[in-house]
């Protein structure tokens, strides 16, 4: 029986390679996802989705740009982020060699041109996305796509409020 | 009373695969001990909930499996303005339901009178008698104070202390053992230091479709049997039937989680007893297994597969067909080496007889899974509440008598092999077609998820809650209620086979514990010197 237990136990491949000649991963092993710079809209869809925080969306006023910026080292490699993205920006990579001695090479960033509402002049969303939203058809008021959430609703709110005391 | 007359009695409401009755809490003590006695009904875990919002009270709930008429869940409320209730422990003997009643106890504040828990069992001592981190209204918790924990002084003979960090051991778990002589005669024990707050995470944070990812990690090993029960709790809850194809990828996944697991826990019990030579083999083997499931899902831990209403990875027909193949070559090997080496009479010798559980201590203190068939008790949750596509496979589950750590052994060896026959059924029968259905969310309601993990049953009861979220999810893992047998079992082992003992249930203390107590156990604990815990030979 210690015979058979050792026979069975010799028979097999190599047990350790050194580190250049090591197993590829299979062909469908998820890396982390990348940005496409070109295609990227700025509408925060992967923001929403990202279950681990990894993709922040902020706009920074000194720079007067929106940022969105993906920290590899949160990323929990789902690709969640790749199935909310409208335009196929985010794409699923096949990377796996990611050790680094520097923090700021796991974070992608990518900048965006804001679009600052009519009325009050706060950047609301990126130039991109307005222009993406135009192109797709949904049938938007052209003036209210260029203002601000807030002052959207005023806008509505005090139409509302028109058209009520017009039928009163 | 039978479990028929007793739905006819109550006010119930019927779900798909289980119901759930509103009790008086006088009735609940007197009707769950003798159906729980007469093994016509397992009581296996009790949960609680906030229910303050709706009507003023807490909601605990008592889930009972009763094998083919599903699952009786009994909900109780405890009112204001003490939330009292009788607690069920008291009135039975050393039962499943202890550990839970205590733990609604400290995260919500619900006063069980007369339970038998003494101190604390997941919060750690320093915190405030009167916080409780699950409340809805709970505040941030207190700085955490570092301090040691007063230990338990040994009632009798000589306590040896094992943990919270051992190298017998490969989660922080804390068990004073109590010996006389060589043999252990009482066991103290404390775990929760890895208490993560997942389920309070998911609440307040997670939206309900990204919650899977958060259940996978629930645990390092059998991650996709979390995340399938969570999926399944929330289908059941909003009524999403995932299609057919879906279930059978689950059922494949599953297997395959179940078998490198039970690789992967054959090959600790051979480092356990000090023969490392098996566990290099074995984990050798297990990679195969592991690379298997990178090429289906993308990921060595099947991560990211699981989503309510269906999965995310579609692998075409002839892959599966190769990854089985390749799985159940290893599979094979590995049981036959395992087999081999079990021969071999200096390993066989420390696990013959060693940490018998009786099958009337078994059923009593509601053991689950490989435990529980190596006892003679025969359940199975893929086989008594079928769920995914093992309806339609057909399938041994394998029992033994003898109760001893050989026995969950050779128990956990048959497994491998009726799970090779599994996902061999798999890659033969799978059906094409879509792999996702549409899932609408919908508030306030209820569904309970059952799966058989590689540890045995593990339950998920979500309630659904306003704007995406949860209201609340409750993860009960099998080793929740394993870990609470080992101070039965341990008690009259030689101290030298303690470690072997508390392996053998495959404890998986990270599914046991869910929240954080930050660096606090690290630098207390002065106990922590080399043990005269016989550890075998290499460890």
């Amino acid at each position: 029986m210690r015979v058979t237990a050792l026979l069975e136990a010799f028979r097999g491949r190599a047990t350790r390679r050194s580190y250049p000649f090591v197993e590829e991963p299979a062909p469908k092993y998820r890396g982390p996802p990348l940005i496409d710079p070109e295609r990227c809209i700025g509408c925060g869809a992967c923001v929403h989705a990202c279950p681990a925080t990894a993709l922040s969306l902020r706009y920074s006023r000194s720079d007067r740009v929106y940022i969105i910026e993906h920290d590899i080292g949160r990323c929990i490699f789902c690709w969640y982020c790749v199935d909310a993205c409208p335009t196929g920006a985010m794409r699923g990579s096949h990377e796996y060699e990611l050790a680094t001695s520097e923090r700021t090479r796991l974070a992608i960033r990518v900048e965006h041109e804001p679009v600052e509402c009519r009325e009050c002049g706060t950047p609301y969303s990126t130039h991109k996305a307005i222009v993406h939203v135009l192109a797709t058809g949904v049938p938007v008021s052209p003036t209210l796509v260029f203002t601000c959430p807030s002052c959207r609703a005023l806008r509505v709110a005090s139409y509302l409020a028109r058209r009520c005391k017009r039928r009163a | 009373m039978l479990p028929e007359t007793l739905i006819e009695k109550l006010a119930c409401t019927r779900f798909n695969n289980w119901i759930m009755c509103d009790v008086e809490p006088e009735l609940l003590l007197k009707i769950v001990p003798d159906i729980h006695e007469s093994g016509r009904c397992r009581l296996t875990t009790c949960l609680a909930y906030d229910a303050r919002a709706f009507d003023n009270t807490f909601h605990v709930v008592y889930v009972l499996d009763c094998r083919a008429r599903g699952y009786i869940c009994l909900r109780v409320r405890a009112l204001p303005p003490g939330y009292r209730l009788p607690s069920l422990a008291s009135v039975m003997d050393e039962p499943p339901c202890t550990w839970c009643e205590w733990e609604a106890s400290e995260l919500y504040g619900i006063v069980f009178e007369g339970h038998p828990g003494k101190g604390r069992l997941i919060l750690p001592d320093t915190w405030p008698p009167d916080y409780h981190p699950m409340r809805k209204d709970a505040p941030p918790p207190p700085e955490p104070r570092v301090e040691p924990e007063r230990v338990q002084a040994p009632v009798k003979g000589r306590g040896v202390p094992l943990g919270p960090y051992h190298p017998a051991l490969h989660e922080p778990e804390f068990f004073e053992l109590i010996v006389d002589g060589e043999r252990v005669v009482g066991v103290n024990y404390r775990g929760f230091f890895v208490y993560r707050g997942i389920e309070k995470l998911a609440e307040d944070r997670f939206s309900f479709d990204q919650v899977p990812f958060l259940a996978e990690r629930i645990c390092g090993i059998c991650g996709f049997t979390h995340s399938t029960a969570y999926c399944q709790a929330l289908e059941n809850a909003l009524g999403v039937d995932p299609p057919a194809r879906a279930k059978y990828l689950r059922t494949l996944l599953l297997e395959i989680e179940r078998i490198h697991s039970h690789i992967l826990w054959a090959a600790i019990m051979f480092h356990t007893v000090g023969f490392d030579t098996g566990f290099m083999h074995l984990m050798l083997v297990r990679e195969d297994v592991m690379d298997a499931a990178e090429v289906l899902t993308g990921n060595r831990k099947t991560y990211a597969a699981n989503i309510p209403g269906g999965v995310r990875v579609n692998p075409s027909n002839e892959t599966i067909r190769a990854v089985v193949e390749r799985v159940s070559r290893a599979a094979r090997k590995a049981v036959k080496l395992a087999r081999s080496y079990l021969e071999v009479s200096e390993i066989r010798s420390r696990f013959e007889n060693v940490g018998v559980l009786t099958r009337k201590d078994a059923a009593r203190l509601g053991a689950l899974g490989p435990v529980a068939r190596a006892s003679g008790l025969d359940v199975d949750v893929r086989r008594d509440h079928p769920y995914a596509a093992y309806p339609e496979l057909e399938f041994d589950v394998p029992v033994r008598d003898e109760g001893d750590v050989l026995a969950r052994f050779l128990v956990r060896l048959e497994e491998i092999e009726e799970s090779v026959s599994i996902i061999e059924q798999v890659a033969s029968r799978i059906p094409g077609g879509p792999i996702r259905s549409h899932v609408e969310y919908r508030h306030l309601r209820y569904g309970l998820g059952a799966t058989e993990a590689p540890r045995g049953e593990n339950i998920h009861f979500v309630v659904t809650g306003y704007g995406g979220r949860l209201w609340r999810w409750k993860v009960r893992a099998p080793s929740y209620n394993n870990i609470s047998i080992l101070p039965v079992i341990l008690t009259g082992v030689p101290l030298s086979d303690a470690p072997v003992v508390i392996t053998s249930i495959d404890p998986c203390f990270s599914c046991t514990d869910r929240l954080v107590i930050l660096d606090l156990k690290r630098r207390k604990r002065m106990v922590l010197k080399p043990s005269r815990v016989a550890r075998g030979g290499g460890v």
